[in-house]
């Protein structure tokens, strides 16, 4: 698919402050792309220099294979949904929505046309008529949603647009922004800071932290192969642990325990290196009878309904996080209980820093 | 919107009530007695009046001197307060929405005639004119007046700009609309209370303004205030009772209009 987006080594700073590092990306037609990451990550700047609020300080923006590093915000035909809707209140919804069209001097019917029809995409087609303050938060956003679609720009950004909804609604809205995504194959570009809404909804999160891109990858391998400690930490919950490295694959995490075949080690024979293993691929028994175990003890058990977390201390004081299923047949672990974990090579991931391309 | 009710609004007592009164009365007693005396007869200044008739008012009205410096003033305050609104309105903007070298200063010497005293503004003004040759024109008076509108335009049009939501003149450039279309199609329409505010705020300062005008306007351009004032020296004349009245209902009728917009906003 054609590239809609490209940014070229695009850099924000405001004096001696950096608010962006050289940055690269690509973002394909019709794919839902989401800037991840802490407050003051640069997520939002990133977005602004996309938009045209500000000017980057190096670097080169790219949208429909056009040069838009100089071009002013009002005419890079983008689209964009505010976290506070931003409806302007002086003009009922209908006129919203129609707002870009009207600026574009459409045709009077093909307004009326194109309006109903995005209102209707966003199952809000009765209240056209009303003004903005006479709907809820999640029906404005809803409209917002019908005003950045209507006029079919290339790009679609939208700066953390369910943050100021509660959770039963967010989740309603993750839904139906993913739907109208693939529906009409927008290329979207979604700013957040949840970590579940940027699992669920995206084809690709941009993991952002200090200014700079920590990872980019599919939701799967976000989770699954994080690069680097920052991404390991960010998304769910993980176990990081410092590991010798005995051979190529090889690590020893304790005295009886050492696996081979880990995927994607490159560290050298003698180094030492960070690895993470989540929570629920790490197996529990009792006792400290088996061969090639790590031993342990139960510090802590909360139990969350379907699932327990157990935390459990090694003889080298390292904690583990560990998530379990809870069966009723459960003995109950309780803290002061002698334990052995395991776990799989194809488990750990070894936290190199650069991601494997 | 919803409105909290606070530990701060709760209902006044006996006594606060009775001092707020007794200030409303201190300072409204001046103006209850100009509007008995102005329903009163004869060439002199009566109260209570012995009886009541519109004899006063009619004098107003078919005095041509009368009515040709009220419509001075009238042309006048109309003028000044566009001019000051158009000013006043773009300096806000400037000083609201954009960040420059000096903006701290640019602000404070365009306030400045509010800061100084009205005498000293208007022996400079009074200088300026005469340099120009405007002294006694109606456009040089329009200037003179703008010069005391404008700040307080610029301060009712920042307060008013800093409630508009920057998002919604960003949402409205990425969708298309250029400096201008946002300014006419969402700045101005949102910002349409305070203008009016303003500029009804200007029309009635400019209306009101005495010393500045007593200084700058010729025989041809008296405007009423100026009438007044001259009317007291040369001939007391209870016609200035009714013209007070008429004064005091335009001014009170603006202020309320102005206090109904800001709670439209």
């Amino acid at each position: 698919m054609a590239e809609m987006v490209r940014l070229d080594g695009i850099t924000k700073a405001y004096g001696e402050t950096v608010a962006l590092h050289p940055t690269d990306l690509s973002i394909r037609e019709g794919e839902f792309v989401t800037l991840l990451g802490p407050s003051g990550s640069g997520k939002t700047t990133l977005l602004n220099l996309i938009a045209g609020s500000t000017a980057p300080s190096a670097g080169e923006i790219w949208l429909k294979g056009r040069d838009v590093t100089q071009v002013p915000a009002n005419r890079r035909e983008l689209g964009m949904v505010f976290q506070n809707y931003a409806l302007f209140p002086h003009m009922t919804v209908a006129q919203n929505v129609a707002f870009p069209l009207t600026l574009r001097r459409r045709p009077r019917a093909e307004i009326r046309r194109e309006v109903m029809r995005a209102l209707e995409l966003v199952h809000l087609p009765h209240v056209a008529k009303r003004k903005p303050r006479e709907l809820s938060g999640g029906q404005q956003q809803r409209i917002a949603i019908a005003r950045s679609l209507v006029y079919n720009p290339s790009l679609i950004l939208m700066d953390e647009p369910l943050g100021a909804l509660d959770r039963k609604l967010r989740e309603a809205l993750q839904f139906e922004i993913k739907k109208l995504h693939e529906e009409l194959r927008m290329t979207v570009l979604y700013v957040t800071h949840d970590q579940e809404e940027a699992l669920t909804m995206s084809n690709r999160i941009c993991l952002m932290n200090e200014g700079r891109m920590e990872q980019v990858a599919p939701p799967q391998e976000m989770y699954f192969r994080p690069a680097t400690e920052f991404a390991a930490g960010f998304l769910g919950v993980s176990n990081i642990i410092r590991v010798a490295v005995e051979g190529r694959g090889a690590i020893r995490v304790g005295e009886r325990f050492a696996l081979s075949g880990v995927p994607g080690l490159t560290a050298a024979p003698g180094e030492v290196v960070p690895v993470m293993i989540r929570p629920e691929a790490i197996r529990l028994a009792a006792g400290s009878a088996a061969e090639n175990v790590l031993e342990a003890e139960v510090e802590d058990v909360v139990f969350l309904g379907g699932v327990t977390n157990l935390v459990v201390r090694t003889g080298q004081g390292e904690r583990f996080t560990v998530r379990q299923l809870t069966r009723r047949s459960d003995a109950g672990w309780q803290g002061g209980m002698p334990v052995s974990l395991s776990f799989d090579a194809s488990d750990v991931v070894p936290l190199n820093g650069a991601a494997p391309q | 919107m919803a409105r909290q009710t606070t530990i701060e609004e709760r209902v006044p007592s006996a006594a606060t009530r009775l001092i707020a009164w007794l200030g409303y009365a201190f300072l409204l007693m001046p103006s209850l007695v100009v509007l008995p005396m102005s329903f009163g007869t004869g060439t002199e200044f009566d109260f209570p009046p012995k009886s009541f008739s519109l004899d006063l008012y009619r004098e107003y009205f078919s005095e041509p001197s009368w009515v040709a410096s009220t419509l001075t003033s009238l042309q006048v305050a109309a003028a000044s307060a566009a001019l000051s609104l158009l000013i006043g309105g773009l300096a806000a903007y400037g000083i609201v929405r954009y960040q420059f070298r000096g903006k701290k200063l640019l602000t404070i010497f365009l306030l400045s005639p509010m800061l100084v005293p009205t005498i000293v503004v208007a022996l400079a003004l009074y200088l300026y004119l005469g340099i120009a040759r405007a002294t006694g024109t109606t456009w040089g008076l329009i200037l003179c007046h703008a010069v005391v509108c404008v700040p307080y335009v610029i301060v009712t049009m920042m307060a008013g700009l800093r409630q508009v939501d920057r998002n919604l003149e960003i949402a409205a450039t990425i969708m298309g609309a250029s400096w201008f279309g946002v300014l006419t199609r969402v700045t101005i329409p949102l910002l349409r209370p305070t203008i009016l505010a303003s500029g009804l705020f200007a029309f009635l300062i400019s209306f009101d303004e005495v010393v500045i005008s007593f200084f700058v306007s010729g025989v041809r351009t008296q405007t009423l205030p100026v009438k007044m004032y001259s009317t007291i020296h040369w001939e007391i004349s209870p016609v200035l009772a009714a013209v007070s009245s008429l004064l005091t209902i335009l001014s009170l009728g603006i202020c309320i209009l102005v206090a109904a917009l800001q709670k439209e906003r």
